[in-house]
């Protein structure tokens, strides 16, 4: 009885992280993929993405200091990164990663700039979210898979 | 021999899977090898692919584990790797399908496809090829068929759309058998 008020809780964190943009249907597509076999999919899934994507943010970083700009490299890493990005259902981040290689396509020093800036403000922000709403996931105790209407 | 792609105006707006296949007369289908394909159950009413061999290339970690996460629900029996060259030496007959990543730069997916194609002269033991794309333009889908792939999905992919792009291409190489 004590579980329901922290999973409604829970379900309240999750919708918003959709409403507001956060996350995506790729998402709900991972949720899917949890069960019994794989009870914590999610938060791995999640964790090696933070992980992986940790070198190719530093790798952009880099190469943003080196004048003049290598786009083709900075495409390359913007290339994985907006994959993994993909896979996780993190939306605005992969929206960022978008922009950013329009601006690398068009050769636009500045605006790959602006756009790296606001990229690793969304993606700082969502690890936060996540790691709390993993958080509320692990003291409300195992929750049934989630269900969406189809 | 057929051709496969999807085409979409966009996020949320739907896609259409549209496909021009090449279809054999029943007479004619009667090779004594014909390998034995792993038949397709349904568990709860959802389609699911017990055993199936499936290897994937794909260099992006997180794509990796997402894929395999989907096949190993489905079912499947799955090995990853995550280079052309390690794919060529690791790909057998007992692989009924190699899922591969082409949109990766540094990673010859099309040239890849082609090498399976000469490993495997005998047509029934060559795996069915399915090419993971991050978007599908007629380049890409041109591309894809000209390699001899056997069908072209959209990253990321789901749940319900692996489902379907599994049973169709089983079921292309084999009669669908009821359970």
């Amino acid at each position: 009885m004590e579980r329901n008020p922290m999973r409604r809780q829970l379900a309240v964190m999750r919708q918003s992280l959709f409403d507001q943009g956060y996350l995506d249907e790729q998402f709900v597509q991972l949720e899917e993929l949890q069960d019994d076999a794989n009870p914590n999919f999610v938060e791995e899934v999640v964790t090696l993405y933070y992980r992986d994507s940790a070198r190719l943010i530093l790798n952009v970083e880099q190469a943003l200091e080196r004048k003049p700009f290598d786009f083709n490299k900075l495409d390359g890493y913007m290339h994985q990164f907006k994959g993994s990005s993909s896979s996780i259902g993190a939306k605005k981040v992969k929206a960022e990663s978008t922009l950013f290689r329009e601006y690398c396509k068009s050769g636009n020093g500045e605006g790959c700039m602006r756009t790296f800036q606001q990229l690793k403000k969304e993606y700082a922000t969502l690890r936060k979210k996540l790691e709390a709403y993993f958080q509320l996931a692990r003291q409300a105790g195992p929750m049934e898979t989630a269900c969406h209407p189809k | 021999e057929g051709h496969i792609w999807i085409e979409s105006e966009g996020l949320g707006k739907g896609c259409t899977a549209i496909f021009i296949v090449k279809l054999g007369i029943p007479g004619r289908l009667n090779e004594s090898k014909l390998p034995i394909m792993p038949r397709m159950s349904t568990i709860h009413g959802q389609i699911a692919f017990p055993g199936l061999k499936v290897l994937v290339m794909d260099e992006n970690g997180v794509s990796r584990m997402v894929t395999k996460g989907l096949l190993v629900h489905l079912g499947c029996d799955v090995t990853m790797v995550s280079s052309s060259d390690e794919c060529l030496r690791v790909v057998s007959h007992e692989h009924k399908v190699v899922l591969m990543d082409v949109c990766v730069p540094g990673i010859d997916g099309y040239e890849t496809a082609m090498r399976i194609h000469e490993k495997f002269t005998k047509h029934h033991e060559r795996p069915l090829i399915v090419a993971l794309t991050g978007n599908t333009d007629k380049v890409i889908n041109e591309n894809c068929m000209k390699v001899g792939m056997d069908g072209i999905v959209l990253k990321p992919v789901s749940l319900d759309k692996m489902r379907s792009v599994l049973s169709d291409l089983l079921e292309h190489q084999v009669p669908f058998e009821a359970i």
